[in-house]
Protein backbone atom coordinates (compact mmCIF):
# COMPACT_ATOMS: atom_id res chain seq x y z
CA UNK A 1 0.00 0.00 0.00
CA UNK A 2 1.25 3.47 -0.86
CA UNK A 3 1.98 5.23 2.45
CA UNK A 4 1.50 8.94 2.74
CA UNK A 5 3.57 11.13 5.03
CA UNK A 6 0.92 11.45 7.74
CA UNK A 7 1.61 8.22 9.61
CA UNK A 8 0.30 8.50 13.15
CA UNK A 9 0.86 4.98 14.40
CA UNK A 10 3.21 2.18 13.45
CA UNK A 11 2.72 -1.42 14.45
CA UNK A 12 5.82 -3.57 14.19
CA UNK A 13 5.75 -7.34 14.65
CA UNK A 14 2.92 -6.94 17.12
CA UNK A 15 1.89 -10.22 18.70
CA UNK A 16 -0.59 -11.02 21.47
CA UNK A 17 -0.89 -14.39 23.13
CA UNK A 18 -3.41 -15.55 25.72
CA UNK A 19 -1.52 -18.77 26.32
CA UNK A 20 2.19 -19.51 25.85
CA UNK A 21 2.85 -20.23 22.19
CA UNK A 22 -0.73 -19.65 21.03
CA UNK A 23 -1.17 -16.30 19.34
CA UNK A 24 -4.39 -14.36 18.98
CA UNK A 25 -2.48 -11.72 17.00
CA UNK A 26 0.70 -12.66 15.19
CA UNK A 27 3.45 -10.44 13.78
CA UNK A 28 1.24 -7.59 12.63
CA UNK A 29 3.17 -4.80 10.96
CA UNK A 30 1.34 -1.77 9.55
CA UNK A 31 1.48 2.03 9.41
CA UNK A 32 -1.77 3.80 10.19
CA UNK A 33 -2.56 7.22 8.87
CA UNK A 34 -3.74 10.34 10.66
CA UNK A 35 -7.12 11.91 9.78
CA UNK A 36 -8.09 8.57 8.25
CA UNK A 37 -10.58 5.90 9.15
CA UNK A 38 -9.02 2.43 9.13
CA UNK A 39 -11.40 -0.50 9.31
CA UNK A 40 -10.28 -3.84 10.69
CA UNK A 41 -12.32 -6.72 9.26
CA UNK A 42 -12.22 -10.45 9.47
CA UNK A 43 -14.15 -13.51 10.63
CA UNK A 44 -14.96 -14.05 14.28
CA UNK A 45 -11.91 -14.89 16.38
CA UNK A 46 -9.38 -13.52 13.90
CA UNK A 47 -7.82 -11.11 16.40
CA UNK A 48 -9.44 -7.79 15.46
CA UNK A 49 -10.55 -6.76 18.96
CA UNK A 50 -7.40 -8.23 20.49
CA UNK A 51 -5.32 -5.98 18.23
CA UNK A 52 -7.39 -2.94 19.15
CA UNK A 53 -7.13 -3.63 22.87
CA UNK A 54 -3.39 -4.07 22.59
CA UNK A 55 -3.13 -0.47 21.36
CA UNK A 56 -5.13 0.76 24.32
CA UNK A 57 -3.16 -1.46 26.78
CA UNK A 58 -6.42 -3.12 27.87
CA UNK A 59 -4.59 -6.45 28.11
CA UNK A 60 -2.71 -5.11 31.19
CA UNK A 61 -5.80 -6.10 33.14
CA UNK A 62 -5.04 -9.80 32.59
CA UNK A 63 -1.73 -11.24 33.75
CA UNK A 64 -1.75 -14.19 31.37
CA UNK A 65 -1.85 -12.03 28.24
CA UNK A 66 1.50 -11.28 26.66
CA UNK A 67 2.04 -8.46 24.13
CA UNK A 68 5.28 -8.26 22.15
CA UNK A 69 6.55 -6.09 19.34
CA UNK A 70 6.11 -2.34 19.02
CA UNK A 71 3.24 0.10 18.88
CA UNK A 72 4.59 3.55 18.09
CA UNK A 73 2.03 6.30 18.50
CA UNK A 74 3.47 9.62 17.41
CA UNK A 75 6.97 8.24 17.97
CA UNK A 76 6.14 7.04 21.50
CA UNK A 77 6.38 3.31 22.14
CA UNK A 78 2.98 2.68 23.67
CA UNK A 79 4.10 -0.59 25.29
CA UNK A 80 6.73 1.24 27.34
CA UNK A 81 4.52 4.13 28.45
CA UNK A 82 2.33 4.54 31.50
CA UNK A 83 -0.97 2.84 30.55
CA UNK A 84 -3.01 5.81 31.77
CA UNK A 85 -1.04 8.09 29.45
CA UNK A 86 -1.67 5.67 26.60
CA UNK A 87 -5.40 5.70 27.24
CA UNK A 88 -5.41 9.49 27.06
CA UNK A 89 -3.76 9.32 23.65
CA UNK A 90 -5.89 6.41 22.42
CA UNK A 91 -9.55 6.84 23.34
CA UNK A 92 -11.68 3.72 23.18
CA UNK A 93 -15.36 3.13 22.52
CA UNK A 94 -16.88 -0.29 22.98
CA UNK A 95 -19.61 -2.30 21.35
CA UNK A 96 -22.22 -1.77 24.03
CA UNK A 97 -22.71 1.87 25.00
CA UNK A 98 -21.39 2.19 28.54
CA UNK A 99 -21.90 5.67 30.02
CA UNK A 100 -20.98 5.49 33.68
CA UNK A 101 -24.35 4.87 35.32
CA UNK A 102 -23.75 6.85 38.48
CA UNK A 103 -22.50 9.95 36.66
CA UNK A 104 -24.43 12.72 34.98
CA UNK A 105 -24.06 13.44 31.28
CA UNK A 106 -21.65 16.30 32.02
CA UNK A 107 -19.62 14.17 34.42
CA UNK A 108 -19.47 11.37 31.87
CA UNK A 109 -17.88 13.76 29.37
CA UNK A 110 -15.35 14.89 31.97
CA UNK A 111 -14.72 11.38 33.34
CA UNK A 112 -11.36 11.09 31.61
CA UNK A 113 -10.07 14.21 33.31
CA UNK A 114 -11.36 13.13 36.69
CA UNK A 115 -9.89 9.64 36.46
CA UNK A 116 -6.55 11.09 35.41
CA UNK A 117 -6.59 13.62 38.23
CA UNK A 118 -6.62 16.58 35.83
CA UNK A 119 -8.32 19.63 37.28
CA UNK A 120 -10.08 22.11 35.07
CA UNK A 121 -11.62 25.47 35.91
CA UNK A 122 -15.38 25.84 35.70
CA UNK A 123 -15.20 27.73 32.42
CA UNK A 124 -12.76 25.21 30.93
CA UNK A 125 -15.01 22.37 32.05
CA UNK A 126 -18.07 23.99 30.49
CA UNK A 127 -16.19 24.59 27.26
CA UNK A 128 -14.97 20.99 27.07
CA UNK A 129 -18.47 19.64 27.76
CA UNK A 130 -20.10 21.90 25.18
CA UNK A 131 -17.47 21.30 22.50
CA UNK A 132 -17.39 17.54 22.95
CA UNK A 133 -21.17 17.18 22.96
CA UNK A 134 -21.41 19.51 19.95
CA UNK A 135 -18.81 17.50 18.06
CA UNK A 136 -20.90 14.35 18.51
CA UNK A 137 -24.15 16.09 17.65
CA UNK A 138 -25.62 15.72 21.14
CA UNK A 139 -25.43 19.26 22.51
CA UNK A 140 -28.87 20.45 21.40
CA UNK A 141 -30.46 17.22 22.57
CA UNK A 142 -29.00 17.23 26.09
CA UNK A 143 -27.97 20.82 26.90
CA UNK A 144 -30.92 21.19 29.26
CA UNK A 145 -30.28 17.80 30.92
CA UNK A 146 -26.55 17.88 31.60
CA UNK A 147 -27.04 17.02 35.24
CA UNK A 148 -29.22 14.02 34.52
CA UNK A 149 -27.86 10.50 34.34
CA UNK A 150 -27.07 9.24 30.84
CA UNK A 151 -29.32 6.21 31.22
CA UNK A 152 -32.39 8.04 29.94
CA UNK A 153 -30.75 8.50 26.54
CA UNK A 154 -31.42 6.15 23.64
CA UNK A 155 -28.80 3.57 22.64
CA UNK A 156 -27.51 5.75 19.84
CA UNK A 157 -27.35 8.80 22.07
CA UNK A 158 -25.53 6.83 24.77
CA UNK A 159 -22.96 5.70 22.23
CA UNK A 160 -22.46 9.27 21.06
CA UNK A 161 -22.00 10.24 24.71
CA UNK A 162 -19.29 7.58 24.99
CA UNK A 163 -17.59 9.02 21.92
CA UNK A 164 -17.84 12.50 23.45
CA UNK A 165 -16.20 11.12 26.60
CA UNK A 166 -13.38 9.70 24.51
CA UNK A 167 -12.74 12.82 22.44
CA UNK A 168 -12.99 15.19 25.40
CA UNK A 169 -9.41 14.27 26.27
CA UNK A 170 -8.30 15.24 22.75
CA UNK A 171 -6.75 11.85 21.97
CA UNK A 172 -4.40 11.25 19.07
CA UNK A 173 -6.39 8.29 17.92
CA UNK A 174 -9.90 6.96 18.45
CA UNK A 175 -10.42 3.21 18.73
CA UNK A 176 -13.91 1.81 18.20
CA UNK A 177 -14.74 -1.84 18.70
CA UNK A 178 -17.91 -2.60 16.72
CA UNK A 179 -19.49 0.64 17.90
CA UNK A 180 -22.78 0.20 16.04
CA UNK A 181 -23.46 -3.53 16.26
CA UNK A 182 -25.89 -2.99 19.16
CA UNK A 183 -27.68 -0.08 17.47
CA UNK A 184 -30.60 0.21 15.05
CA UNK A 185 -29.96 1.29 11.44
CA UNK A 186 -30.86 4.95 12.00
CA UNK A 187 -28.60 5.25 15.04
CA UNK A 188 -25.89 3.41 13.11
CA UNK A 189 -26.18 5.88 10.26
CA UNK A 190 -25.80 8.80 12.69
CA UNK A 191 -22.70 7.27 14.25
CA UNK A 192 -21.20 6.69 10.79
CA UNK A 193 -21.87 10.31 9.79
CA UNK A 194 -20.30 11.37 13.07
CA UNK A 195 -17.16 9.33 12.43
CA UNK A 196 -16.82 10.86 8.97
CA UNK A 197 -16.87 14.29 10.63
CA UNK A 198 -14.52 13.30 13.46
CA UNK A 199 -11.88 11.96 11.08
CA UNK A 200 -11.13 15.58 10.22
CA UNK A 201 -9.72 15.83 13.76
CA UNK A 202 -8.57 12.32 14.71
CA UNK A 203 -7.19 9.11 13.32
CA UNK A 204 -9.89 6.48 13.75
CA UNK A 205 -9.59 2.70 13.87
CA UNK A 206 -12.83 0.79 13.77
CA UNK A 207 -13.33 -2.94 14.18
CA UNK A 208 -16.41 -4.01 12.29
CA UNK A 209 -18.17 -7.15 11.20
CA UNK A 210 -20.22 -5.08 8.82
CA UNK A 211 -18.42 -5.08 5.49
CA UNK A 212 -20.79 -2.54 4.04
CA UNK A 213 -19.97 -0.21 6.92
CA UNK A 214 -16.25 -0.65 6.29
CA UNK A 215 -16.82 0.11 2.61
CA UNK A 216 -18.97 3.15 3.41
CA UNK A 217 -16.79 4.99 5.86
CA UNK A 218 -13.21 3.76 5.88
CA UNK A 219 -10.30 5.08 3.86
CA UNK A 220 -8.12 2.05 4.49
CA UNK A 221 -9.01 -1.50 5.44
CA UNK A 222 -7.20 -4.33 7.14
CA UNK A 223 -8.25 -7.92 6.67
CA UNK A 224 -7.20 -10.30 9.43
CA UNK A 225 -7.42 -14.04 9.53
CA UNK A 226 -6.29 -16.41 12.28
CA UNK A 227 -4.40 -13.60 13.99
CA UNK A 228 -2.46 -12.52 10.94
CA UNK A 229 -2.76 -9.38 8.87
CA UNK A 230 -3.56 -10.76 5.43
CA UNK A 231 -4.10 -7.55 3.53
CA UNK A 232 -3.99 -3.84 4.26
CA UNK A 233 -4.87 -1.41 1.52
CA UNK A 234 -6.97 1.46 0.29
CA UNK A 235 -10.59 0.44 0.96
CA UNK A 236 -11.83 1.11 -2.54
CA UNK A 237 -9.02 -0.98 -4.01
CA UNK A 238 -9.55 -3.80 -1.54
CA UNK A 239 -13.27 -3.95 -2.13
CA UNK A 240 -13.03 -3.92 -5.92
CA UNK A 241 -9.78 -5.81 -6.55
CA UNK A 242 -8.21 -7.38 -3.47
CA UNK A 243 -4.65 -8.60 -3.86
CA UNK A 244 -4.95 -11.68 -1.65
CA UNK A 245 -7.10 -14.69 -2.46
CA UNK A 246 -8.23 -15.04 1.17
CA UNK A 247 -9.45 -11.45 1.16
CA UNK A 248 -11.32 -12.11 -2.08
CA UNK A 249 -12.97 -15.20 -0.56
CA UNK A 250 -13.97 -13.29 2.57
CA UNK A 251 -15.39 -10.33 0.69
CA UNK A 252 -17.39 -12.53 -1.68
CA UNK A 253 -18.81 -14.50 1.23
CA UNK A 254 -17.02 -17.74 0.48
CA UNK A 255 -15.80 -18.18 4.04
CA UNK A 256 -16.01 -16.55 7.46
CA UNK B 1 -23.41 -13.47 -4.12
CA UNK B 2 -26.12 -15.97 -4.93
CA UNK B 3 -24.82 -18.49 -7.50
CA UNK B 4 -28.23 -18.90 -9.10
CA UNK B 5 -28.36 -15.16 -9.80
CA UNK B 6 -25.06 -15.36 -11.67
CA UNK B 7 -26.26 -18.38 -13.58
CA UNK B 8 -29.44 -16.56 -14.65
CA UNK B 9 -27.54 -13.48 -15.78
CA UNK B 10 -24.95 -15.53 -17.68
CA UNK B 11 -27.67 -17.60 -19.34
CA UNK B 12 -29.49 -14.47 -20.47
CA UNK B 13 -26.26 -12.94 -21.83
CA UNK B 14 -25.60 -16.23 -23.60
CA UNK B 15 -29.10 -16.18 -25.14
CA UNK B 16 -28.69 -12.55 -26.20
CA UNK B 17 -25.37 -13.40 -27.83
CA UNK B 18 -26.93 -16.28 -29.78
CA UNK B 19 -29.59 -13.97 -31.20
CA UNK B 20 -26.98 -11.32 -32.08
CA UNK B 21 -24.91 -13.98 -33.86
CA UNK B 22 -28.05 -15.06 -35.69
CA UNK B 23 -28.42 -11.45 -36.86
CA UNK B 24 -24.88 -11.59 -38.26
CA UNK B 25 -25.77 -14.76 -40.18
CA UNK B 26 -28.87 -13.16 -41.70
CA UNK B 27 -26.96 -10.00 -42.71
CA UNK B 28 -24.30 -12.19 -44.28
CA UNK B 29 -26.97 -14.08 -46.20
CA UNK B 30 -28.60 -10.84 -47.38
CA UNK B 31 -25.32 -9.35 -48.57
CA UNK B 32 -24.20 -12.44 -50.47
CA UNK B 33 -27.58 -13.47 -51.86
CA UNK B 34 -30.61 -11.28 -51.74
CA UNK B 35 -33.05 -9.51 -49.53
CA UNK B 36 -36.49 -10.85 -48.90
CA UNK B 37 -39.30 -9.93 -46.56
CA UNK B 38 -38.85 -13.00 -44.39
CA UNK B 39 -35.25 -12.14 -43.64
CA UNK B 40 -36.16 -8.55 -42.79
CA UNK B 41 -39.00 -9.75 -40.54
CA UNK B 42 -36.62 -12.12 -38.79
CA UNK B 43 -34.10 -9.31 -38.16
CA UNK B 44 -36.83 -7.12 -36.67
CA UNK B 45 -38.26 -9.86 -34.46
CA UNK B 46 -34.75 -10.76 -33.23
CA UNK B 47 -34.19 -7.11 -32.37
CA UNK B 48 -37.28 -7.15 -30.13
CA UNK B 49 -35.93 -10.23 -28.36
CA UNK B 50 -32.54 -8.57 -27.83
CA UNK B 51 -34.20 -5.50 -26.32
CA UNK B 52 -36.30 -7.66 -24.00
CA UNK B 53 -33.26 -9.62 -22.84
CA UNK B 54 -31.46 -6.36 -22.15
CA UNK B 55 -34.28 -5.18 -19.89
CA UNK B 56 -34.45 -8.51 -18.07
CA UNK B 57 -30.70 -8.69 -17.48
CA UNK B 58 -30.57 -5.12 -16.16
CA UNK B 59 -33.47 -5.87 -13.82
CA UNK B 60 -31.69 -8.97 -12.54
CA UNK B 61 -28.49 -7.01 -12.00
CA UNK B 62 -30.25 -4.16 -10.18
CA UNK B 63 -31.93 -6.68 -7.87
CA UNK B 64 -28.59 -8.39 -7.20
CA UNK B 65 -26.97 -5.11 -6.20
CA UNK B 66 -29.80 -4.31 -3.80
CA UNK B 67 -29.96 -7.76 -2.25
CA UNK B 68 -26.33 -8.84 -2.13
CA UNK B 69 -24.10 -5.68 -2.06
CA UNK B 70 -21.51 -7.43 -4.20
CA UNK B 71 -17.83 -6.87 -3.51
CA UNK B 72 -14.43 -7.63 -5.07
CA UNK B 73 -14.75 -9.96 -8.08
CA UNK B 74 -18.54 -10.20 -7.63
CA UNK B 75 -18.74 -6.41 -7.95
CA UNK B 76 -16.52 -6.34 -11.03
CA UNK B 77 -18.53 -9.11 -12.66
CA UNK B 78 -21.87 -7.46 -12.05
CA UNK B 79 -20.66 -4.07 -13.33
CA UNK B 80 -19.09 -5.71 -16.38
CA UNK B 81 -22.23 -7.73 -17.14
CA UNK B 82 -24.26 -4.53 -16.94
CA UNK B 83 -21.97 -2.85 -19.46
CA UNK B 84 -21.81 -5.91 -21.72
CA UNK B 85 -25.60 -6.11 -21.87
CA UNK B 86 -25.66 -2.54 -23.15
CA UNK B 87 -22.96 -3.22 -25.75
CA UNK B 88 -24.76 -6.32 -27.05
CA UNK B 89 -27.97 -4.34 -27.35
CA UNK B 90 -26.13 -1.63 -29.30
CA UNK B 91 -24.62 -4.24 -31.60
CA UNK B 92 -28.16 -5.45 -32.23
CA UNK B 93 -29.27 -1.90 -33.07
CA UNK B 94 -26.34 -1.44 -35.45
CA UNK B 95 -27.11 -4.72 -37.25
CA UNK B 96 -30.69 -3.55 -37.67
CA UNK B 97 -29.39 -0.28 -39.11
CA UNK B 98 -27.21 -2.25 -41.54
CA UNK B 99 -30.24 -4.22 -42.74
CA UNK B 100 -32.09 -0.95 -43.37
CA UNK B 101 -29.23 0.41 -45.47
CA UNK B 102 -28.81 -2.79 -47.45
CA UNK B 103 -32.32 -2.45 -48.95
CA UNK B 104 -31.21 0.80 -50.62
CA UNK B 105 -28.28 -0.80 -52.47
CA UNK B 106 -28.36 -1.66 -56.16
CA UNK B 107 -26.93 -5.19 -56.13
CA UNK B 108 -26.13 -4.93 -59.83
CA UNK B 109 -23.99 -1.83 -59.45
CA UNK B 110 -20.22 -1.98 -59.86
CA UNK B 111 -19.71 -0.07 -56.65
CA UNK B 112 -21.49 -2.82 -54.71
CA UNK B 113 -19.75 -5.68 -56.49
CA UNK B 114 -16.35 -4.02 -55.89
CA UNK B 115 -16.90 -3.36 -52.19
CA UNK B 116 -18.77 -6.58 -51.37
CA UNK B 117 -15.61 -8.65 -50.61
CA UNK B 118 -14.44 -6.01 -48.16
CA UNK B 119 -17.88 -5.80 -46.55
CA UNK B 120 -18.02 -9.58 -46.13
CA UNK B 121 -14.52 -9.62 -44.70
CA UNK B 122 -15.44 -6.86 -42.27
CA UNK B 123 -18.67 -8.60 -41.29
CA UNK B 124 -16.88 -11.90 -40.58
CA UNK B 125 -14.28 -10.12 -38.52
CA UNK B 126 -16.77 -8.24 -36.34
CA UNK B 127 -18.83 -11.40 -35.90
CA UNK B 128 -15.73 -13.22 -34.65
CA UNK B 129 -14.77 -10.30 -32.43
CA UNK B 130 -18.24 -10.30 -30.83
CA UNK B 131 -18.19 -14.07 -30.32
CA UNK B 132 -14.64 -14.04 -28.92
CA UNK B 133 -15.32 -11.09 -26.64
CA UNK B 134 -18.28 -12.87 -25.03
CA UNK B 135 -16.30 -16.11 -24.82
CA UNK B 136 -13.42 -14.25 -23.14
CA UNK B 137 -15.87 -12.80 -20.60
CA UNK B 138 -17.66 -16.01 -19.69
CA UNK B 139 -14.50 -18.15 -19.65
CA UNK B 140 -12.23 -15.41 -18.21
CA UNK B 141 -9.84 -15.89 -21.12
CA UNK B 142 -7.28 -13.12 -20.77
CA UNK B 143 -5.38 -13.71 -24.02
CA UNK B 144 -8.56 -13.95 -26.08
CA UNK B 145 -9.75 -10.63 -24.65
CA UNK B 146 -6.40 -9.05 -25.51
CA UNK B 147 -6.30 -10.36 -29.08
CA UNK B 148 -9.91 -9.26 -29.70
CA UNK B 149 -9.07 -5.71 -28.69
CA UNK B 150 -6.12 -5.68 -31.06
CA UNK B 151 -8.36 -6.98 -33.92
CA UNK B 152 -10.13 -3.61 -33.89
CA UNK B 153 -7.23 -2.12 -35.83
CA UNK B 154 -8.05 -4.32 -38.81
CA UNK B 155 -11.68 -3.19 -38.70
CA UNK B 156 -10.58 0.43 -38.82
CA UNK B 157 -8.32 -0.33 -41.81
CA UNK B 158 -11.14 -2.08 -43.68
CA UNK B 159 -13.43 0.88 -43.05
CA UNK B 160 -10.84 3.19 -44.59
CA UNK B 161 -10.36 0.85 -47.56
CA UNK B 162 -14.10 0.79 -48.25
CA UNK B 163 -14.26 4.58 -47.99
CA UNK B 164 -11.40 5.00 -50.48
CA UNK B 165 -12.99 2.52 -52.81
CA UNK B 166 -16.24 4.51 -52.73
CA UNK B 167 -14.44 7.77 -53.48
CA UNK B 168 -12.70 6.21 -56.49
CA UNK B 169 -15.77 4.44 -57.89
CA UNK B 170 -16.90 5.24 -61.39
CA UNK B 171 -20.51 4.63 -60.42
CA UNK B 172 -20.95 8.27 -59.48
CA UNK B 173 -24.68 8.17 -60.33
CA UNK B 174 -25.29 5.39 -57.78
CA UNK B 175 -25.43 7.82 -54.90
CA UNK B 176 -27.92 5.82 -52.83
CA UNK B 177 -25.72 2.74 -53.05
CA UNK B 178 -22.55 4.68 -52.31
CA UNK B 179 -24.00 6.38 -49.23
CA UNK B 180 -25.59 3.15 -48.00
CA UNK B 181 -22.36 1.18 -48.36
CA UNK B 182 -20.51 3.93 -46.50
CA UNK B 183 -23.10 3.83 -43.70
CA UNK B 184 -22.92 0.03 -43.53
CA UNK B 185 -19.14 0.19 -43.16
CA UNK B 186 -19.46 2.86 -40.45
CA UNK B 187 -22.00 0.79 -38.55
CA UNK B 188 -19.72 -2.24 -38.81
CA UNK B 189 -16.84 -0.19 -37.50
CA UNK B 190 -19.02 0.80 -34.50
CA UNK B 191 -19.82 -2.88 -33.92
CA UNK B 192 -16.07 -3.50 -33.79
CA UNK B 193 -15.80 -0.79 -31.13
CA UNK B 194 -18.51 -2.41 -29.04
CA UNK B 195 -16.87 -5.83 -29.34
CA UNK B 196 -13.70 -4.14 -28.12
CA UNK B 197 -15.66 -2.64 -25.21
CA UNK B 198 -16.92 -6.12 -24.29
CA UNK B 199 -13.33 -7.40 -24.27
CA UNK B 200 -12.29 -4.51 -22.07
CA UNK B 201 -15.10 -5.47 -19.69
CA UNK B 202 -13.70 -9.02 -19.68
CA UNK B 203 -10.29 -7.64 -18.69
CA UNK B 204 -11.95 -5.66 -15.91
CA UNK B 205 -13.47 -8.88 -14.55
CA UNK B 206 -10.24 -10.87 -14.86
CA UNK B 207 -7.65 -8.27 -13.87
CA UNK B 208 -9.61 -5.57 -12.05
CA UNK B 209 -8.23 -2.89 -14.36
CA UNK B 210 -10.32 -0.56 -16.52
CA UNK B 211 -8.31 0.00 -19.69
CA UNK B 212 -11.06 1.73 -21.65
CA UNK B 213 -9.34 5.10 -21.86
CA UNK B 214 -5.70 4.01 -21.71
CA UNK B 215 -3.68 6.01 -24.22
CA UNK B 216 -1.14 3.28 -25.03
CA UNK B 217 -3.56 0.39 -24.87
CA UNK B 218 -1.66 -1.80 -27.32
CA UNK B 219 1.67 -1.66 -25.53
CA UNK B 220 -0.14 -2.18 -22.22
CA UNK B 221 -1.82 -5.33 -23.57
CA UNK B 222 1.41 -6.63 -25.04
CA UNK B 223 3.15 -6.25 -21.68
CA UNK B 224 0.51 -8.17 -19.70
Amino acid sequence: MEIKNNIIMSLKDLSVSYTEGIYAVKDVTADLLDKNITAIMGPSGCGKSTLLRAINRMHELYSNIKVTGEINLKNNNVLKMNPMSVRKMAGMVFQRPNPFPTMSIADNVMAGYKLNGIRKSKSEREEIIKNSLTDVGLWNEVKDSLNKKGSFLSGGQQQRLCIARAIALKPEILLLDEPTSALDPIATSKIEDLLLELKKQFAIIIVTHNMSQAARISDSSMFMYLGELIEYDNTKKMFTNPSNKKTEEYLTGNFG
Amino acid sequence: MNKLTYKNIKTNIDNTTKIVLDQFTIIHDILENNIDDNKIKKINSNEVLIDNYEMNIREEINTSIVLYSPRASDLRKIIAYYDITGYLERIGDLLLNISEFIVKIDYNSNVFRNTLPLLIKMLKLIENMTKNAIFATICKDRSLAHSTILDDNEIDDLNVQIFLSLIKTEDKDKLDSILSINSIASNMERIGDHATNISEAAIYIIEGIDIKHYINKESYLENL
